[in-house]
């Protein structure tokens, strides 16, 4: 295990580095000069070539991108280009509100949508299934503004139980905080949820039908200890893939909710640096969210392996 | 005369139907089988003549529904289990008696689990025992299967084991039940030829020495006269032969057995095409009336067509059924 997580790990870097080269090109064929971009049109040529010494533009392509991983190793994602403040702090204070969201939709998923698709794979054809998989044809089907205004509209603005919208952070108390997030999560997770029931409850139906779960009956266990002991497990292994790829796209940022939620999160941030063409922090989004991807990623596949013994032999 | 004792298992006209959204499936239509104290006996048939439903009947492995099961009574050492035997949470209590080894070893364990955790789940959930005392069981038992290194061995999971030895542990398994008799379904079908060998002589040493009854479930005659005593000839739901397996095969009596018998290929009978019985064998469902074979049977007659041949004793415990007895005899002589 120990091995495989090792080898794991080392298989990161070459991805990181393609990553990191994919960017710095991506970011030199956009068309348009940032340098024209900063100063302006009525600049002089002396102003600009001032300029393009300031940012090293001159030296060879290979120092540049050294410099530039240097910079990125320390965190310096450079200056937004219009609004002249350094990316990092435009990104902090955003990522909290993203990250909370995140996680708290994907906890809603695993949580809810798991036991519901087993639920529903064990009662096939039953009331719970047509329940579960009605349930989850609303989450996919209806968009997910219209489940946030509606939420917003039933338990903020009739039920007053939480606030219609905009962001408090952890400063003003953990609860006051968390109140706000509940019908963003809700919003958010909703269509996740519903994929994730959907996917257990095939995954689960797939694996009652194994020649092992026969075995577990004829060794005379009771339906739920096969249920939950003995197929749950080998359920799970492309759950995980599906939670985990949907965590990813959910630190993304999520644009729809953050928007119907004024919430100060990535998303926002994202499409407002595009509409400003705004590179330097588009840049460092991309390559925090890619980055978040290859991270989960890992830790997928490492769960992969705790679930799956065949994983880590294939590896060794 | 003394009255023979009770065997210990006693099933009497099984009939299991399974109904579908659209049309009912008769799968087995009318069983009745024995198993002695220490007796092996075989269940000979091709697929979809309901010899897996019979042993799955057995240990309440099917779902009810959409299967609908019939007995006029099921014994198990006297005890009656005629109305359990029909109801949904009979699996429970047949566990208590019966054990399976499964057609595929390679899909039958649980690929997550250490063989070890399985075996001893059943030691520990089914049987009471301690873990501590569940180690070594099931230590004791991959010795039982000739699993060398057993202790070891516990630690691997089942990909890490080749397809023979897989069956050996789901003997193992099917043995940590202490079942009082062995289903075995085609236990050797997905093994290499060599392989099944050792597998038929395990099952063999371990049915003689733990004296348990076993039902050997097999299309395959040669294997299933490797381990058993007497046999059960199925064709479409029914049994059309039975006797001791030395008799069968010296005399099958059934056209369809002498079919069966004279298209398995032997060594010491050299010809350049094996005679086929024409035809295939009727889908579950779709069995002719009458008597079932009669579309294929070379000697059959109007009345093949028209009734059903009860079975009739002929020598030795032997049962045939068949309208044609003599004539089916005759042909034997020139065959």
């Amino acid at each position: 295990m120990f091995r495989y997580i090792v080898k794991r790990l080392l298989h990161t870097i070459p991805t990181l580095f393609l990553l990191a080269v994919g960017l710095f090109i991506l970011v030199r064929v956009v068309p348009g000069d940032p340098v024209l971009a900063m100063v302006g049109e009525n600049a002089t040529p002396e102003q600009i070539e001032g300029l393009r010494e300031q940012l090293h533009l001159n030296d060879p392509i290979y120092t540049q991108f050294l410099t530039w991983l240097g910079d990125l190793a320390r965190g310096d994602f450079g200056n937004s280009v219009q609004l002249r403040r350094p990316v990092t702090d435009l990104i902090m204070p955003r990522v909290p509100v993203t990250l909370t969201l995140a996680l708290l939709a994907t906890l809603l998923t695993v949580v809810l949508a798991i036991p519901a698709g087993v639920v529903a794979a064990a009662h096939k054809g039953k009331a719970a299934d047509r329940v579960a998989l009605s349930a989850s044809l609303v989450g996919v089907s209806v968009p997910s503004f219209f489940v946030g205004m509606m939420l917003m509209l039933v338990f903020a603005v009739n039920l007053r139980w939480f606030p219609t919208s905009g962001y408090r952070p952890l400063s003003e108390g953990l609860w006051t905080s968390l109140q706000g997030f509940v019908l963003p999560a809700i919003t958010l997770g909703a269509l996740y949820a519903a994929i994730v029931t959907r996917m257990s409850r095939t995954s689960m139906l797939e694996v009652l039908s194994q020649d092992y779960v026969v075995t577990a009956q004829a060794s005379g266990f009771g339906r739920r200890r096969i249920l939950y002991r003995h197929a749950l497990k080998n359920a799970l292994i492309p759950i995980v893939t599906v939670v985990g790829l949907n965590l990813g796209s959910l630190l993304g940022g999520s644009l729809v909710t953050e928007r119907v939620f004024n919430l100060p999160g990535l998303g926002t941030l994202l499409l407002s640096s595009i509409e400003r063409r705004d590179y330097p922090v588009i840049q460092a989004i991309v390559l925090l969210v890619t980055l978040t991807y290859v991270v989960i990623n890992l830790i997928v596949d490492i769960v992969y392996a705790m679930l799956d013994p065949r994983v880590r032999y294939a590896d060794k | 005369m003394n009255t023979p004792p009770a065997p210990l298992v006693d099933l009497g006209n099984l009939r299991v139907t399974f109904r579908l959204s659209d049309r009912t499936v008769p799968a087995v239509r009318g069983v009745s089988l024995t198993v002695g104290e220490g007796e092996a006996v075989g269940i000979l048939g091709e697929s979809g003549s309901g010899k897996s439903v019979t042993g799955r009947t057995l240990l309440g492995l099917l779902r009810t529904p959409p299967a609908r099961i019939e007995v006029d009574h099921l014994r198990f050492r006297g005890e009656d289990l005629s109305a359990a035997v029909t109801r949904p949470g009979f699996s429970g209590q047949a566990t208590k008696r019966f054990a399976m080894v499964f057609q595929n070893p390679f899909t039958a364990l649980n690929p997550v689990f250490r063989i070890g955790t399985t075996l001893c789940e059943v030691l520990v959930k089914r049987r009471g025992m301690s873990r501590a005392d569940a180690r070594r069981a099931a230590v004791d038992l991959l010795d039982a299967v000739h699993i060398s290194d057993a202790g070891n061995r516990l630690r691997s999971y089942p990909h890490e084991f080749s397809g023979g030895m897989q069956q050996r542990i789901m003997i193992a398994l099917a043995l940590a039940l202490e079942p009082e008799v062995l289903i075995a379904d085609e236990p050797t079908t997905a093994l290499d030829v060599t392989v099944q060998a050792r597998i038929l002589d395990l099952l063999r040493e371990i049915q003689r020495e733990r004296r348990m009854g076993m039902i050997f479930i097999s299309h395959d005659l040669d294997v299933v006269s490797e381990v058993v005593s007497r046999v059960y000839v199925m064709y479409a739901g029914r049994i059309v032969e039975t006797g001791p397996v030395d008799e069968l095969s010296r005399r099958p009596r059934h056209p369809y057995t002498q079919g069966l018998w004279a298209s398995a290929p032997r060594l010491d009978r050299y010809k350049t095409r094996l005679p086929a019985i024409p035809g295939n064998p009727p889908a579950p469902g779709h069995a002719p009336p009458g008597c079932a074979f009669h579309p294929r049977c070379r000697l059959a007659t109007d009345i093949c067509a028209q009734e059903r041949p009860e079975p009739r004793p002929v020598a030795d415990g032997a049962l045939v059924a068949c309208h044609h007895l003599d004539r089916a005899a005759q042909e034997r002589e020139t065959v």
